[in-house]
């Protein structure tokens, strides 16, 4: 190839990508779950749900047995958005979920927190809900939230604690927010707020900033609560998550083909449901197949079978042209340590490689029953990292740079020529990571990591503000709240 | 079966292979009951199991009902989505049951653990049963707050709960 031809190229930057199927495989992947949706068919543990899909023209054998043809299938992902953008909370665009636009956040609901101050691991409380969405405020890398940690059942009734930890995060970030709610009631509560923060129901279907999590059960089932927030999304504009975990060996095959098979049905008959309800429902690809522990039974976050489910399901989300849902920044290790700095870096790595849309649970430990702040400020590092890796290299006639080259010649410097000064800064540089000499390391007080990222995230939380709502905005959440509390009260 | 425990333990059997041995075992028993005396084929001990009401997530419980069974112990798995009354009319018709295993994979259905073991003892079943806890969200802490006898934290530590509880 001549010069001329080099510079003729238009893709002069190629992204580093990752394949795993080919298109004929992921074809038989869709063939084999229209199969099992039309043949063993889906439980939908809704009435309303059951007749939608009647309706819609589904074999409906007993109460809740559904077997959906493909055909609804196919009309339903020809509904679906292809794009689906999240704001913040003022309203402006934050996410653009398309194509292989990633963006990383954090997880929901860990049972358990690591203290940044004692190190202990220790159940949450409400108030460690407000720490990870300041921390994630502050992170430029991180891009949405979630609830980490959760109200305690001495601070609030258990099953008001959905309403009171959206409440905090949306008080401690502007970042578009990932939410749970555990009832429909708790989810119409959650958005309520919501409109009060975008000033109107229209204001936030035309740009919402959060994201509701639902999931179905595998194996092929819908549960009512799952349902009822599915429909209440659909019809209010909320885009939803939905997502299945199936573990392989026990609630799926043991192999990762027929798991896969059992998140697709799953999804594409929950997408069904809800482009009945509503043409057009924003709905965010979901699954994540992974392993039991043959020996404790325990599901894995990390491992290559993992690994593996999330490209072939961001795979199957592109041939539908779906956003999808991923997992990464996280690991399987008890404490921060060395296996979760590799699980976390290598699941950001492999995730950004794969070009999944949104990528959660950044700073979950332990298969998601801790959070642990220090493993967030890592994984920002990380992902600014993957982010510029990204990148990839740019090959046209400056990045060649054949004159200076020349100039040069044998034994010659490239330090103070001008195309260094002008693309010197091109070259990512870490924050965090040491690349320091022995000498400079001790006298800055010998530090491992681990020390490092503790000192940041109490430095983020004495020094970070986050931008505060209006008082009368908090008013109307407060009031909400409030209410919330009274009908629990009354109802017991 | 012993033998099977005590690999699993070990970390050289797993899951799916100590199923299959029991499998095994309970149709070499049909086989030789004729030629073993009564002694020999009682059961250790019952044990009823069950997902708290509005759990739906039944794979933990499953697992453990399973393994459980393996062991040699009479099971009454009463599947998922169990209310208190349903655990209570069990344990009363089933007569002299040892342990009641209870289930819960969400941290909003926990508290329904400490509902059935409430009524439970309304019931006047609570001294007369062991009562074991166990899923995802539950802690030793919590399982003692509730009033249970036991928690596992994994399918095989229940087993092993199961036998020091009936010791």
């Amino acid at each position: 190839m001549t010069k001329e031809q080099i510079n003729n190229l238009s893709f002069e930057i190629k992204r580093p990508r990752i394949q795993l199927l080919t298109l004929d495989q992921i074809s038989q992947i869709h063939s084999a779950s229209l199969e099992v949706l039309e043949k063993t068919g889906v439980d939908v543990l809704l009435p309303e749900a059951v007749n939608l899909l009647r309706e819609g023209g589904a074999d409906v054998t007993s109460e809740s047995r559904v077997r959906i043809p493909s055909h609804m299938v196919e009309e339903a992902l020809r509904l679906a958005p292809r794009s689906i953008t999240i704001s913040d909370r003022n309203g402006k665009p934050a996410m653009f979920l398309e194509d292989n636009n990633s963006y990383y956040g954090t997880g929901t609901d860990s049972p358990f927190v690591i203290d940044s101050h004692s190190g202990e691991r220790r159940p949450s409380k409400g108030n460690d809900v407000n720490k990870a969405a300041l921390i994630c405020d502050y992170l430029p890398n991180i891009d949405f939230i979630g609830c980490m940690g959760g109200m305690s059942m001495n601070e609030v009734d258990p099953l008001l604690s959905d309403r009171h930890n959206f409440a905090r995060m949306v008080y401690s970030t502007t970042k578009p927010i990932m939410f749970t709610s555990w009832s429909l009631a708790g989810l119409s509560d959650i958005y309520d707020m919501a409109v009060a923060v975008r000033g109107g129901a229209e204001n936030f279907r035309r740009s919402p900033f959060m994201l509701q999590y639902a999931e179905p059960i595998t194996p092929l089932q819908h549960p009512p609560e799952s349902l009822e927030k599915l429909l209440f999304c659909a019809e209010k504009g909320i885009p939803l998550i939905y997502t299945s975990s199936p573990s392989m060996g026990s609630t799926a095959p043991v192999t990762l083909a027929g798991a896969t098979i059992l998140s697709n049905a799953e999804f594409l008959s929950g997408l069904v449901i809800a482009q009945i309800k509503h043409e057009g429902a924003p709905i965010i690809y979901g699954g994540a197949s992974s392993p039991m522990d043959m020996r404790s039974g325990k599901y894995i976050y990390i491992a290559p079978e993992a690994k593996l489910s999330h490209i072939a399901l961001k795979e199957i989300a592109s041939f539908y042209g779906l956003p999808n849902f991923s997992t990464g920044g996280c690991t399987d290790s008890k404490v921060f340590d060395q296996q979760a700095a590799i699980e976390a870096s290598q699941s950001i790595l492999l995730t950004g490689l794969t070009g999944s849309s949104l990528i959660h649970d950044v700073g979950y430990m332990e298969s998601g029953f801790t959070a642990c702040l220090e493993l967030i400020v890592m994984a920002d590092e990380i992902i600014d990292e993957v982010k510029h890796f990204l990148k990839g290299m740019a090959v046209n006639k400056e990045t060649l740079a054949l004159g200076i080259i020349d100039k040069e010649g044998p034994g010659g410097t490239f330090l103070q020529v001008e195309h260094t000064l002008k693309h010197f800064k091109e070259i990512w540089y870490p924050k965090i990571i040491n690349r320091d000499t022995h000498d400079k390391w001790v006298r800055d007080g010998s530090r491992s990591l681990g020390e490092v990222l503790n000192e940041r995230v109490k430095w983020i939380l004495d020094n970070h503000k986050a931008e505060p709502l209006p008082n009368e905005v908090k008013g109307k959440i407060e009031k909400i709240l409030e209410v919330a509390g009274k009908n629990q009260s009354s109802a017991q | 079966m012993d033998i099977v425990g005590e690999k699993m333990e070990t970390g050289d059997m797993f899951i799916p292979e100590v199923l299959r041995s029991a499998k095994v075992m309970g149709v070499a028993v049909e086989i030789l009951k004729p030629l073993l005396g009564a002694d020999d084929i009682t059961g250790k001990g019952k044990v009823v199991i069950g997902t708290v009401k509005g759990d739906l997530h039944d794979i933990g419980k499953n697992l453990v009902s399973m393994m459980i069974e393996s062991a040699g112990f009479e099971v009454s798995d009463l599947g998922a989505d169990v209310p208190p009354k349903r655990f209570v009319e069990e344990i009363n018709n089933r007569k002299n049951v040892d342990i009641l295993c209870l289930s819960a994979l969400l941290t909003t259905t926990m508290h329904m653990m400490k509902k059935t073991i409430d009524v439970l003892a309304e019931n006047g079943l609570k001294d007369h049963v062991k009562i074991m806890v166990g899923g995802a969200p539950v802690t030793q802490k919590f399982a003692d707050e509730i009033g249970a006898d036991g928690y596992a934290p994994d399918a095989g530590s229940a087993v092993k709960l199961v036998k020091t509880l009936l010791q």
